[in-house]
């Protein structure tokens, strides 16, 4: 077997008295102890101060109701010619086309967002609305309201 | 300044730096403020959102258990939010069963996933000081070196890509310490290995665990090889071992059970044959990143660190672990390209199957090189003393020398190091987080958009589209466009009235005139349970069926994986705790007694398992492979219609029929291919349908794909009965007139992507073991 013989077990009372003492030597010393281990919690400190203290860039201003509603008619409008451009991209995997129609869509959101400086969520969410409510658009066919389940490429 | 003011600098650097070595607040004091100085960039932008497209889904795993035990105060179990919702616990890239889950609920996901960053950093460095010294390294040269394993290329990429996942890597040093320190019989080196294999684990991704995993293997196997001679103590030292992996898969167990339930359900399937010339892995070792290639500096390790590893490799004793772990990881990470392809003999192994990047094998290389480093430091160190060296002053001058270029050289890796997280961080394409939902609204799935996907979580809104590493087990039946989310299959039987509702656990009044089905517009998990009826899957959805009369509905998520492995972690952790109070007593395994009462420890955790495996039913998944339309996969015969090919291949595998919706399809739409297989019992494993459809003029069509009908593995499927591979193929707007030839055949997607033989082409026209299986006209 490895190791060593076991140890005699010290009586208890003796830990208790180690651990007080151990404390007395770590208060008596705490000057020592804070040089010691100062550059770790100073360096801890800072990483904290600036996680916490660090300030999100600045949002647009919310979009207003015509905002979101031309929003989703401009972005909805498109949904055909999207869906066409992703199938010739993917011509026979489902999901890819999927995949590849929103990110087009995406970008066709955020571009949206950046020109009439409002939030890409107030955006998204006109999308959401839009398709839920039937706001008024101009695509050729109907919007597709589901998606084909994920099957990732077993090769890219 | 003179030669000799240069020396005294330098030697009052030298033993100042021992010293701070040494002396461990010191050395973390040291570390710490290199991991500030690393992560500065991440963290003055932490509230920012990460752009990127895998950022936006591992961020929201991190967000949605968040939500869970802040808003609704419950586990972390089901995410409504995602894929028409999916088993958070078991999703293997979540990252939320670790220490670092503290930080993100005090501080935020975002802010906590810099700080997180920042703490594993600090992990990593003295992960990797503490393993070199155990390898033998001296202080200095263990604390010079760890940096360049630190902070690498593959965390400065991680942080920035937001695969935060990644830095489980920081663990590897650890696990390989307690392995270490288990095999010469130590209990703290158990309660090492269990810790930071289930933080591993805990931190998701699928990567750092199983590689860090091979280099635990290869420790046991230099110590075996070592200790052969003494087969007594080899197999004590074993045993110890033995029992330190056990505790870390119970210990792992509430996140290896979820993870082992999602996967065997939906199997991630690789194929391809990848890898990277020599040369390339070069580059990603020692090529600073440009922006403009994305492999270059992606595991930069820096070239300063060659002439230390020089040194460590002249070093004649203690170096054959190191350099064999070194020879192993780089030929795995040459993957496909490396003749003979030990990755590819790896990816026969169950869970190494599941790697698509071979490179990423490099960390451990770069670990290992690092530790080359860590000696030669101590080499030089040593030299000087060595009497053959003190007898010549020049050798001396030329020890002494060695030593300061190396060190120097160490401590100026630093900045480069520390640049590419710079580069990296400063390259993100950042924005403002999306603000929460000011008053909360009633949940709905969305269509949604992954791409996107932190903005709907805070509009309590799911977003059906989706994307992970694994085919998601996801309903086509989910809609996006609902004015409620649980409804009655059929609305005439009566209603059904939403009463609460949280991710775990959904509360529903439903008054029936007749027996009927409520339908959640959720995925089904077999972990949804009912107070009342039984709950179902119609084709993915989740369904509870109900007699008549009113009830009060409640489904809750309560997964047996989840429970059974949350009892085993807290025995395996009772387990370590009672070890670790051993281990202050006795170090050492030492004596039958001992051994004995490590055994039970061990095996304690297992009790509930076996208790239920063999009084209880787990969960089971029913696979109902469906095709896009719907209709059944795994059919008795062929449809009536399809043309009969009876073409014969290698491997007792056929194809009986094929089928074409539309043999003049309109350009600009889709049609349909519908290809009939059958296999016999034995097949090979591992194997995929090839299509290429050619036109009169013009590029050939791709239509390659691994699962039949975008659902069943060839694997997983039923033998003697007929399998339908139906798939749409997209007629490009400009193909009118074309006339297109549908190839197609069978392939092994791994083990360098061959083709299967065709040996029998029945009715088929064959060429190069490609079935000719239809025509089609555009019109």
């Amino acid at each position: 077997m490895i190791g060593e013989p076991h140890a005699q077990p010290r009586p208890r009372i003796a830990n208790v008295a180690v651990v007080v003492a151990k404390i007395g030597e770590v208060i008596a010393r705490w000057k020592e102890h804070a040089a010691a281990w100062g550059p770790l919690a100073a360096s801890c400190a800072v990483a904290l101060g600036l996680a916490t203290g660090a300030r999100a860039p600045d949002q647009p201003p919310v979009a207003t109701e015509a905002d979101r509603r031309a929003a989703f008619r401009a972005i909805a409008s498109d949904e055909a010619a999207m869906r066409s451009a992703a199938a010739d991209a993917f011509p026979s995997d489902l999901w890819s086309r999927d995949d590849d129609f929103h990110r087009r869509e995406l970008d066709r959101a955020r571009g949206w967002a950046t020109h009439h400086h409002v939030r890409l969520s107030d955006v998204l969410s006109a999308l959401d609305e839009g398709l839920r409510a039937g706001w008024p658009q101009d695509n050729s066919g109907p919007l597709v309201a589901t998606v084909p389940p994920c099957r990732p490429r077993a090769i890219y | 300044m003179s030669a000799a003011r240069h020396l005294l600098i330098l030697r009052l650097a030298y033993d100042g730096g021992r010293r701070m070595a040494s002396r461990t607040a010191s050395r973390l004091g040291a570390f710490a403020i290199v991991a500030l100085a690393t992560v500065w960039p991440l963290l003055t932008t932490a509230p920012s959102r990460n752009e990127f497209r895998d950022a936006q889904v591992l961020a929201h795993y991190e967000s949605a258990a968040r939500e869970s035990v802040l808003t609704w105060h419950e586990l972390p179990l089901w995410d409504p939010y995602y894929c028409g919702g999916a088993y958070l616990l078991g999703t293997p890239q979540s990252r939320f069963v670790s220490p670092t889950f503290l930080l993100t609920l005090l501080f935020g996901e975002a802010r906590g996933e810099s700080l997180a960053v920042f703490a594993m950093l600090i992990v990593g460095l003295e992960g990797t000081f503490r393993y070199g010294r155990s390898r033998g390294a001296t202080a200095l040269g263990a604390m010079l070196a760890a940096p360049a394993f630190a902070l690498s290329g593959v965390f400065a990429v991680s942080s920035s890509l937001g695969w935060v996942n990644f830095y489980g890597f920081e663990l590897l040093p650890w696990m390989a310490l307690g392995t270490r320190r288990a095999l010469e019989g130590e209990r703290m080196g158990i309660v090492a290995l269990a810790l930071s294999a289930a933080f591993c684990v805990g931190f998701g991704g699928t990567y750092a665990a199983p590689i860090a995993v091979v280099w635990c293997a290869l420790e046991v196997a230099t110590h075996a090889v070592a200790r052969w001679r003494t087969p007594k103590r080899l197999g004590a030292a074993l045993g110890v071992a033995a029992a330190g992996a056990l505790f870390a898969l119970s210990l792992s167990a509430v996140r290896l059970l979820p993870i082992a339930e999602t996967l065997g359900a939906a199997h991630r399937i690789v194929g391809g044959a990848p890898g990277a010339t020599w040369a390339d892995l070069a580059r990603m070792l020692f090529q600073p990143s440009d922006g403009d290639n994305a492999l270059h500096g992606a595991f930069y390790l820096g070239v300063p660190i060659i002439p230390a590893v020089i040194l460590g490799l002249a070093r004649s004793r203690g170096n054959a672990g190191v350099i064999l772990a070194g020879i192993v990881f780089v030929w795995l990470a040459a993957g496909y390209r490396a003749e003979p392809s030990l990755f590819a003999a790896l990816h026969h192994v169950p869970i190494y199957s599941t790697l698509r990047y071979p490179e990423r094998f490099l960390v451990p290389f770069t670990f290992a090189l690092v530790l080359l480093a860590a000696r030669g430091i101590s080499f030089a160190q040593a030299l000087p003393r060595t009497q053959r060296i003190r007898r010549s002053p020049r050798w001396t001058t030329a020890a002494y020398g060695a030593l300061a270029v190396c060190s120097v050289a160490l401590v100026c890796n630093l900045p480069p190091l520390a640049s590419q997280h710079w580069a990296r961080d400063d390259g993100r394409s950042t924005t403002s987080p999306p603000d929460e939902a000011e008053a909360p609204r009633p949940f709905r799935q969305a269509r949604g958009n992954r791409w996107a996907l932190e903005y709907y979580r805070p509009l309590h809104r799911g977003s059906l589209s989706c994307w992970d590493a694994y085919p998601v087990p996801q309903s086509p039946l989910l809609r996006g466009d609902l004015a409620a989310e649980e409804y009655l299959r059929d609305s005439e039987a009566g209603e059904v009235t939403e009463r609460s509702w949280s991710p775990n656990a959904i509360d529903l009044a439903v008054r029936l005139a007749r027996p009927g089905t409520v339908v959640v517009n959720q995925n089904w998990h077999p972990g949804w349970r009912t107070n009342v009826g039984e709950v179902r899957s119609d084709r993915g959805l989740l369904t509870v069926a109900l007699p008549a009369g009113d009830h009060r509905l409640s489904l809750r998520f309560v997964p047996s994986s989840a429970t059974i492995g949350s009892l085993v972690s807290l025995i395996a952790l009772a387990g370590l705790v009672l070890l670790g109070l051993q281990a202050r007593r006795a170090p050492r395994v030492c004596g039958g007694r001992d051994a004995t009462g490590l055994a039970f420890l061990t095996v304690a955790p297992a009790v509930p398992l076996i208790v239920t495996a063999l009084i209880a039913r787990g969960d089971t998944h029913l696979f109902e492979p469906m095709a896009a339309d719907a209709t059944g996969i795994v059919v008795d015969r062929p449809a009536d219609g399809a043309i009969r090919s009876g073409t014969k291949l290698e491997g007792n595998l056929e194809l009986e029929a094929v089928r074409l919706s539309d043999p003049n399809p309109a350009a600009g739409t889709d049609i349909t291919i519908e290809l009939d297989w059958r296999r016999g019992a034995e097949i090979p494993r591992g194997v995929g349908v090839f299509v290429h459809i050619e036109p009169s003029k013009g590029d050939t069509l791709n239509a390659d794909h691994v699962l039949l009908s975008g659902q069943l593995d060839f694997d997983d499927a039923p033998s003697f009965a007929t399998l339908r591979d139906v798939f749409p193929v997209h007629v490009p707007a400009d193909s009118k007139g074309k006339v297109w030839k549908i190839w197609a055949g069978l392939w092994k997607v791994r083990d360098g992507a061959t083709r299967l033989r065709v040996v029998d082409a029945g009715s088929a026209t064959v060429v190069s073991d490609s079935i000719l299986v239809a025509s089609y006209q555009a019109r």
